[in-house]
C-alpha cells in the first residue's frame, strides 16, 4: 500500500466533529497505522525489558531457558517493526530532526482528537449483551 | 521428582509476564481490525502467535508452584 509521503501524521485540516470529516479522511489511513505501530513498538519494548528483568530474578534454570527464548523472539519482532516502520517513512532513526517533526505533528494530531466529544452520551450499552446481573 | 516452589520472586516475575503477554496478544488481536496496511497485520498477527506460546509456557510454569 503506498501512502502519501508526507506529512503522513498531519491532519489535513482541524478536526471539529469526527475522523470521518472528507477534509480529514486523506491521511487517515497513514496517520491510523503509524500509531498504531509507533504503540506496538514500544510494547515490543517494554516486552523485551521486562523478559531481561525478569531473567535477573529467576534461578529456576527451565523457567530462564523459557523466558530467554521469549526475550529472544522479542528482540526479532522489535528489530522487524522498526524495519516496517523505518520503511512506511514513520520512523527516522538517523535523521533525528525529522523525526522531531513528525513526533510533534502528531502529537498536535492527538490533541485534536483527545479534545473531540467522540463518544458522546451513554455508553453502556447495557441491554446489548446478556447482562442480568449488572 | 519432588516437586518444588519456585521463591516468591519467581512466581512474581512470571506471574508479571504473564500479565503482559495476556494483555500485548489481546490488544495485539483487537488491533488488527483496526490497521490498513497489510505488512502491519502480518505483524501484529505474528506477534499474537509468539504471546500464545508464550502464555501457554508461563502457565505451565506456573501451575508447578503453589504462591506461599
Amino acid at each position: 500500500m503506498d501512502y502519501e509521503r508526507k506529512p503522513i501524521n498531519a491532519l489535513k485540516k482541524p478536526m471539529r466533529n469526527d475522523y470521518l470529516e472528507i477534509a480529514n479522511a486523506e491521511g487517515m489511513p497513514g496517520l491510523v497505522d503509524s500509531t498504531i505501530a509507533l504503540n506496538f513498538l514500544l510494547n515490543a519494548k517494554n516486552g523485551i525489558r521486562n523478559c531481561a528483568m525478569a531473567l535477573t530474578e529467576i534461578a529456576d534454570p527451565q523457567s530462564r531457558t523459557e523466558v530467554r527464548n521469549m526475550l529472544n523472539a522479542s528482540i526479532d519482532l522489535h528489530a522487524q517493526i522498526t524495519e516496517l516502520m523505518m520503511k512506511k517513512g514513520w520512523f527516522h532513526p538517523y535523521q533525528v530532526n525529522e523525526q522531531f517533526k513528525l513526533d510533534k505533528m502528531s502529537a498536535q494530531a492527538a490533541l485534536q482528537i483527545a479534545n473531540l466529544k467522540l463518544f458522546p452520551g451513554d455508553t453502556s450499552r447495557l441491554g446489548t449483551f446478556a447482562t442480568p446481573n449488572y | 521428582m519432588v516437586q518444588q516452589n519456585f521463591a516468591l520472586h519467581e512466581t512474581m516475575e512470571l506471574h508479571e509476564l504473564l500479565n503482559f503477554k495476556t494483555i500485548c496478544m489481546t490488544t495485539s488481536k483487537m488491533i488488527q481490525g483496526v490497521v490498513f496496511d497489510q505488512e502491519l497485520k502480518t505483524l501484529l498477527e505474528k506477534d499474537v502467535q509468539q504471546s500464545m506460546q508464550s502464555v501457554n509456557v508461563l502457565q505451565e510454569l506456573l501451575s508447578k508452584t503453589q504462591p506461599q
